[in-house]
């Protein structure tokens, strides 16, 4: 499943990833701290899997490194930013999972069982 | 981990090829970063933890790779999914598995030999250095000893008034307690029992973050600051053991004959530091033990402390000495060249087994690494012979990746097939080392485990190492083109070359590991063996014995002995209990007590000796013998002449050439100056460890005196028994109690197991030693035996011409076998060099031989060389069974 095929279907890791960069821009290891916080542990990324979904994101122009390669700062890395793209992209699949929650199927689903 | 931080970020350095170049160029700093700040985390979670890391480091990174590059190259022939290739992939390392299945064989049982040895002493080092402490709380908990300024290994106790400086004069401490290890004797209307306590001061159990499950704990109102507080802790085991109820605050129990309120319980998962403690006395009430807290020479306690947040284990011990220092200024005569030493807890309780964990763990992993490289070896060899294999694939389609990918299936089959037959080889050792080792020859509370974290971690390591082993020749080899790498396997300058010297350097350092470890084992052999064929001076055929505290009302030295007699005449009344005697110790676990003594002769030199004080017929009943004069008898009294026997050391070094007999010793010269007369001399005996130099300065030498001149409180009672009397603890603990129902009988003990417990250790080192000298043994051999057996592979066509062409078998099987034995002979070279550069290390361990034994030497050497020639046989052998027909066809 590319992600350019179903643009509107964002992978759970894409997902988290870009909700760390709503409220501002962090550097990679922060990005994986947030989401481990944000989760309490469920996910945890690891090196590669969050520099090669980096990569991606950049690629489709939904985030950006903030700055020149020469502010890189050398103990922490570069910082990303969500551009107006990924916020776009975050929205809509919020909404969408808000509205698939607040079906009622979804109702019936989380409702207490007594 | 300082320095560690290499390895791990070189490691990464190379998993990070995995990703293209332009990936790694924009993010490769940044994966760097990540990966720090990822294992900095890691270091804490222990072995299972960073092994957890590290494979998801690496799984991680080849799936993300392996995205990327899908990401990348949207366009162009995709390659075939991982998940789709591996199957068929593990079918191809199987299929080659079977078709060479001696080169299978010889790979999984050098891989199972090295993983389990490492798997073993993993576990081992694991259990003894990680997770092994008798109680919880002991990190950052110290013990201070009181030791000499100048030599801080020579352990003396602390008196309890420097033990209070060391308290109030120094910031460095959250807390500081003194405290001391001592057995009680406990008295309830229904028990009679000798328990084991301590005594205690005021921080003790806020400093060991103990919790009470009744009443309260001790603290400072308990202190002997505050006047004596009759008060005891007791421990949930001896509560419900002594009440069998709950509600026993507020109850009295009598300690060593002095009644003490019980005001708390703590849990049974709360342990002593003396372990086994059951009761805990404040330190106001030394009175129970006979001791004090006022004389600044008395030295009986030991302490505990710990640091301040903030505070340096330097900072803290410049501080100790400081005090030690104005202490020394005030009171020289007790103080002079003291100290207060710390030393961490837990390297206390691993005081002797954390050097044979090291050297074990040190053993282990060379084991692993020779395995590996054995292995590597191997591979490397083969690699050649399928480098026109590799090039036709290549030539036909295959990309470079898919040689790889099948090149470290198959490593990976065989480090998976290793590592299941290691762990059942680990667990079988393991099982029987246990079993076999002596008592005592580790801490009770250290229990090797096998562990699977281990297992992953060690199957990564190997993986990485036959990996790249077979990868770097394999990928190399598909670099040529194929033109090339056929003609040169058809070549016959190719293969007429000897064996590659990477492969015969692994096969001489395995040899030369092999050597040291023989040697070692063989030295350790001899010293065991010294040490059992030390003459004792006693005969420990079927005797026991036993201790019971005289009861207090027993005050001078003719009452003492009066009690001890009449338990002695019970004793010898028990069914089986061919003899009996008293004295104040026994051989092999003499007491401490030493005094000093000048001759009358030559009042100037003072001698330091160890007491022994016994009954009349002790010398006769424990088979020490009477050189020279008389032992004692019913005659020597407490109003007779004071009287001693010598030991032969004593007579022999302060008394050479002259009749000890009728001459006249001072005891306790300047204090109370007792002329004694020698009546006899005693033969040497072993009362401490069997390997001192009796005659020598080294060891104080023993004196005897009559039990009823100068008695003890505590009785050491020597029993000979029928063989086989397992019963006799209990028929002597009853017979005991109806005599005297006040003095339980305690420390039972076989002066057989006493000797056994002298050689424990270099059992134990024996052992090990070879464990590993075995596997090595037979590493070494598999070494040899595949260097070999590929070399006679590789040359089969030239041995078939030469064959063809008339050359005797004898002739190139001669060849095969000189070169196995050049082989070995530069192993063994390295070896004894080595063996005679560690020579300063091992020879403190060895007793009764030199560290340069010849005997040994030549055994070890035979050993090798028949080893050697046995692997180097069967090559040979089959060298002149190649048909020169089959062998030119081939290719």
């Amino acid at each position: 499943m590319s992600p350019a095929a179903s643009p509107d279907a964002l992978s759970p890791t894409t997902l988290q990833i870009l909700l760390s960069l709503v409220r501002e821009p962090r550097h990679g290891y922060g990005i994986k701290l947030d989401i481990e916080e944000r989760t309490e542990g469920a996910m945890s990324l690891g090196s590669g899997t969050l520099y090669q979904a980096l990569a991606r994101l950049e690629q489709q122009a939904m985030i950006a490194t903030q700055g020149t390669d020469a502010e890189t700062d050398a103990r922490r890395g570069r910082l990303y930013a969500l551009l107006p793209a990924g916020r776009t992209a975050v929205q809509r699949q919020l909404s969408s999972m808000q509205r698939t929650v607040s079906s009622d199927a979804a109702r019936l689903a989380l409702a207490d069982p007594e | 981990m300082n320095h560690s931080t290499g390895l791990p970020e070189f490691l990464f350095g190379l998993l990070l090829r995995l990703y293209p170049k332009r990936f790694r160029q924009r993010y490769g700093q940044e994966l760097l970063i990540f990966f720090r700040a990822e294992s900095r985390r890691a270091t804490n979670r222990g072995l299972l933890g960073r092994s957890k890391f590290w494979l998801r480091t690496i799984s991680d990174t080849f799936v993300a790779a392996r995205r990327y590059r899908r990401m990348s190259i949207p366009t162009g022939p995709r390659s075939p999914m991982l998940m789709q290739t591996l199957p068929r992939h593990f079918q191809l390392a199987l299929r080659a598995m079977r078709r060479q299945p001696s080169f299978a064989f010889l790979v999984v049982l050098s891989l199972s030999i090295g993983m389990s040895a490492a798997l073993i002493v993993f576990s081992l080092a694991e259990a003894a250095l990680v997770e092994a402490m008798p109680f919880e709380e002991g990190d950052g908990l110290f013990f201070i000893d009181g030791t000499l300024a100048d030599d801080r290994s020579d352990v003396r106790a602390g008196s309890y008034p420097e033990i209070a400086r060391w308290r109030d004069d120094t910031s460095a401490f959250e807390g500081l307690a003194a405290m001391s290890g001592i057995a009680l004797n406990l008295v309830t209307p229904d028990l009679v029992e000798r328990i084991q306590a301590e005594i205690v001061g005021a921080d003790y159990f806020a400093l060991r973050r103990a919790r009470q499950i009744a009443g309260r704990l001790l603290g400072d109102e308990d202190g002997p600051e505050r006047g004596e507080s009759a008060v005891v802790v007791i421990g949930e085991t001896l509560c419900e053991r002594v009440f069998d109820r709950s509600d026993v605050l507020g109850t009295q129990i009598t300690l060593n004959e002095i009644p003490l309120t019980v005001v708390g319980i703590v849990p049974e998962s709360f342990v002593g530091l003396a372990l086994g403690a059951e009761a805990w006395v404040p330190m106001s009430m030394t009175r129970v033990v006979g001791r004090d807290t006022e004389r600044r020479g008395s030295r009986w306690l030991t302490s505990i402390a710990r640091l301040n947040d903030n505070t340096s284990v330097e900072a803290a011990q410049a501080e100790l000495d400081g005090v030690a220092l104005d202490l020394a200024t005030e009171w020289p005569q007790t103080n002079d060249n003291r100290t207060g030493t710390l030393q961490p807890a837990r390297e206390a309780y691993l005081d002797t087994a954390e050097d044979l964990i090291l050297l074990l763990l040190g053993a282990g992993v060379l084991l692993l690494c020779i395995a590996s490289a054995n292995v590597a070896g191997l591979l490397l060899l083969r690699a050649e012979t399928q480098t026109a294999e590799h090039a036709l694939c290549l030539a036909l389609g295959e990309r470079r990746a898919g040689i790889g990918l099948r090149v470290i299936t198959e490593c990976f089959t065989f480090a998976v097939v290793a590592a299941v037959i290691s762990w059942g080889l680990a667990q079988a050792t393991l099982q029987w080392a246990m079993s076999s080792l002596p008592a005592n020859a580790l801490p009770s509370f250290v229990t090797p485990r096998l562990d699977a974290g281990s297992l992953l971690f060690m199957l990564a390591a190997v993986l990485l190492a036959t990996g790249v082993a077979a990868l770097i020749p394999a990928l190399w080899s598909s670099r040529g083109d194929l033109t090339s790498a056929l003609r040169g396997s058809r070549a016959l300058g190719a293969s007429s070359g000897g064996t590659r010297s990477p492969q015969r350097m692994f096969v001489v350092a395995q040899i030369a590991t092999t050597l040291v470890l023989l040697v070692a084992t063989g030295l350790m052999g001899r010293t065991v063996i010294s040490k059992l064929n030390v003459p004792t001076g006693f005969d420990p055929t079927d005797l026991y014995a036993f201790r019971v505290r005289v009861p207090a009302d027993h005050e001078d030295s003719a009452a003492r002995d009066a009690f001890a007699a009449s338990v002695r005449d019970q004793v010898a009344g028990i069914p089986g209990v061919l003899e009996t005697t008293y004295g104040s110790d026994v051989p092999l676990r003499g007491g401490s007590s030493a005094g000093l003594v000048v001759l009358a002769e030559a009042p100037d030199q003072t001698i330091r000796y160890y007491r022994h004080r016994v009954s009349p017929d002790y010398f006769a009943r424990t088979g020490i013998q009477i050189l020279n004069g008389r032992g004692f008898d019913a005659t020597d009294t407490a109003d007779s002449m004071a009287v001693v026997v010598v030991s032969e050391g004593f007579a022999s070094r302060f008394m050479p050439g002259q009749n000890p007999v009728g001459q006249t010793l001072v005891r306790a010269p300047g204090f109370g100056d007792i002329p004694t007369t020698i009546i006899g001399v005693a033969a040497s005996t072993r009362w401490r460890d069997l390997t001192a130099d009796l005659t020598a300065d080294g060891d104080d030498p023993d004196l005897y005196f009559p039990f009823a001149q100068f008695s003890t409180r505590v009785v050491e009672f020597v029993v000979r028994a029928e063989t086989g009397a397992t019963e006799l603890p209990d028929a002597i603990r009853q017979a005991v109690r109806t005599l005297a129902p006040d003095a339980p009988a305690y420390q039972f003990t076989s002066l057989n197991e006493q000797l056994d417990q002298q050689t424990a250790g270099d059992r134990l080192t024996l052992v090990v030693l070879a464990t590993f000298a075995v596997r090595s043994l037979l590493l070494a051999g598999v070494g040899v035996y595949g260097t070999l057996a590929q070399a006679v592979r590789r040359r089969r066509r030239e041995i078939a011409i030469r064959m063809a062409v008339g050359a005797a078998g004898s002739v190139v099987r001669r060849g095969i076998l000189s070169e196995g034995m050049r082989l070995t002979g530069a192993g063994a070279v390295f070896g004894l060099v080595t063996s005679l550069a560690l020579t300063r290390l091992v020879s403190g361990l060895l007793f009764g031989v030199t560290a340069l034994d010849p005997g040994t030497y030549i055994v070890v050497l035979a050993a090798l060389a028949t080893l050697a020639l046995l692997a180097t046989w069967v090559p040979a052998a089959r060298a002149t069974r190649v048909d020169p027909q089959a062998a030119l066809r081939s290719d």
